[in-house]
C-alpha cells in the first residue's frame, strides 16, 4: 500500500551502481540523492514474498535487468535492516534525524518499490551513516 | 592530434603497461632504477632486462605534448618500448635528461617483448589546456606524470569508473571533467596522502574517501566549481566510545588544512601529523 511505513524488523535493498562500488565495497555515494530526487529508491524485501534470501536476490536481479539501462558487472545489492538504519542515523546525525521509510509501489512493474525519505541533498553525512549498517552485499547482475 | 587518436594512443599506452606487467615487471617499472626481473612467472623466467642508454636509441616521431608509447628497433634482435611524455619530432635524443633511462626497456634476447604501433608525427599539436582536456587526457597525465606512488592504481580505478558511468547513464556521458580535475589537483598538491577509495556521486562528481575504521573517516565530494563538501568522523579522545562527526563546505585548496586540524592525516596520509588534535 502506498505510503505504508515499513516495519523496523523488515529489510530494504538498494541497487548500488558499479561506480559506487570498489572491490566489492559499497561507497556512501550509493546512498546519495541525485539532484531533484525526493527519496532514495529501495525495494522492500519482505514485500517480494519469496521464500528465502537467495530467491529474493534473484527476484531483484531480474527486476534490475528489466528496469535499468544496463546492470554493470560491478554493481551490487546492499541489504539493510530498516530498524538498524533508522536507529543509526537518528543516534549519530547532528539533528537526530529519523528517516521515514515508506512503501512506494510502482504498479505493475515494481510493486516492492519503497523510498527512504528526508535524506538531505547537501550533506554526505547521512550517506556515510547508512553505509555503516549495510548488512549484506550481493551481485546485482545474475 | 584528434580526440580519437588520443584515445587510441592512451589505449596503446595502457596496453603496453599491462603487457610489461604481465611480462614480470612491476606496475611502476618506468621509475625503477634497475629493470632486472626476478619474477617467477613462466613468461619472465630466464629473461633479463636492461636499461638502454638514450644515446643508443633512435626515436621516431612522437606526438608533441602527449605521453606516448612507441616501438624502436635500433639493432637486430632487439625490440624496445619507450613510455614517456618526452617530446621530439625525430632523431637522436638531444638531452638525455628529458627522458629517464628507466623509461626504456629492452629484452636481451632476440625477440619482441611487445609491439606497439607508431603514432604519426604531430609536431604542430599543442598540449591540451585544462578547459578542453578530456577524461582520457587527464588519465594519461595522471598515469605518466603525477608524482604520487599509487598513480597506476589510480588510473586503473578512474578508467573503471569512467567506463561504469558511461554504461550506467542513458546519455553515455562520463565523470564530470572539472570535478576530476580538482580531485587530481588536490592529490598532486598532497603527494603523501594515501590512495583513497574513489567513487562517483549520482551527479557524476568524484567522491574520495580515506577510511581506516568506522570512527576514522575522511571523505570529500569534489564539485566542478572548485568547492568541496567534506565529512570527518574521528575518535573522541576524551571518551573512548564516542565519535566526533563533522561536515562542511570549503574550497578544494583549503579543505586539507581544515581536515588536518582534526587529525585525519593520522589515517589518510603517511605523514606524521604536525598540528593534529588527536
Amino acid at each position: 500500500m502506498k505510503g505504508q511505513v515499513i516495519p523496523e524488523a523488515d529489510h530494504v535493498a538498494r541497487y548500488c551502481r558499479a561506480s559506487s562500488v570498489e572491490n566489492g565495497e559499497i561507497s556512501a555515494t550509493a546512498f546519495m540523492l541525485r539532484q531533484g530526487e525526493e527519496y532514495l529508491s529501495v525495494n522492500w524485501l519482505e514485500q517480494l514474498k519469496r521464500p528465502s534470501r537467495a530467491t529474493e536476490i534473484r527476484g531483484l536481479q531480474e527486476l534490475y535487468t528489466r528496469k535499468f539501462n544496463r546492470v554493470g558487472a560491478g554493481a551490487r545489492i546492499a541489504i539493510l535492516n530498516v530498524g538498524a538504519l533508522r536507529t543509526n542515523v537518528e543516534r549519530k546525525s547532528s539533528d537526530r534525524r529519523l528517516l521515514p521509510i515508506l512503501h512506494e509501489p510502482i504498479i505493475p512493474d515494481d510493486p516492492s518499490h519503497a523510498g527512504i525519505y528526508d535524506i538531505p541533498y547537501d550533506d554526505e553525512t547521512i550517506a556515510e551513516l547508512i553505509v555503516e549498517v549495510v548488512q549484506e552485499k550481493h551481485p546485482a547482475r545474475s | 592530434m584528434t580526440e580519437e587518436a588520443r584515445d587510441h594512443s592512451f589505449g596503446r599506452y595502457m596496453t603496453a603497461k599491462k603487457a610489461a606487467v604481465a611480462y614480470g615487471l612491476s606496475e611502476n617499472f618506468e621509475h625503477e632504477r634497475s629493470l632486472a626481473v626476478t619474477s617467477s612467472t613462466a613468461a619472465a623466467s630466464g629473461r633479463t632486462f636492461t636499461i638502454v642508454e638514450s644515446s643508443d636509441v633512435y626515436v621516431e616521431a612522437i606526438p608533441i605534448g602527449y605521453p606516448t608509447v612507441t616501438s624502436l628497433r635500433p639493432g637486430a634482435g632487439k625490440t624496445y618500448v619507450v613510455i614517456s611524455n618526452y617530446t621530439q619530432a625525430s632523431g637522436k635524443f638531444g638531452d638525455p635528461l628529458q627522458i629517464p633511462h628507466t623509461s626504456i626497456i629492452t629484452s636481451n634476447i632476440p625477440e619482441t617483448l611487445f609491439t606497439i604501433g607508431q603514432s604519426g608525427s604531430t609536431a604542430t599539436q599543442q598540449p591540451p589546456t585544462p578547459e578542453n582536456e578530456s577524461i582520457e587526457q587527464i588519465l594519461w597525465r595522471v598515469g605518466t606524470s603525477l608524482a604520487i606512488t599509487y598513480r597506476t592504481k589510480l588510473v586503473s580505478r578512474l578508467s573503471e569508473l569512467q567506463e561504469a558511468v558511461q554504461e550506467e547513464e542513458f546519455d553515455g556521458r562520463g565523470i564530470t571533467i572539472r570535478s576530476l580535475q580538482h580531485f587530481i589537483e588536490f592529490l598532486e598538491a598532497r603527494p603523501r596522502l594515501r590512495c583513497p577509495a574513489v567513487s562517483v556521486t549520482p551527479d557524476r562528481n568524484i567522491y574520495a574517501s580515506w577510511k581506516s575504521a568506522s570512527n576514522r573517516v575522511f571523505s570529500i565530494h569534489f564539485f566542478p566549481d572548485g568547492n568541496v563538501r567534506f565529512v570527518i568522523f574521528r575518535p573522541n579522545e576524551k571518551h573512548a566510545d564516542e565519535v566526533i562527526r563533522l561536515s562542511g563546505t570549503a574550497t578544494v585548496d583549503v579543505v586539507m588544512s581544515i581536515a588536518a586540524q582534526h587529525g585525519v592525516l593520522s589515517w589518510a596520509s603517511d605523514e606524521r601529523p604536525s598540528n593534529s588534535r588527536s
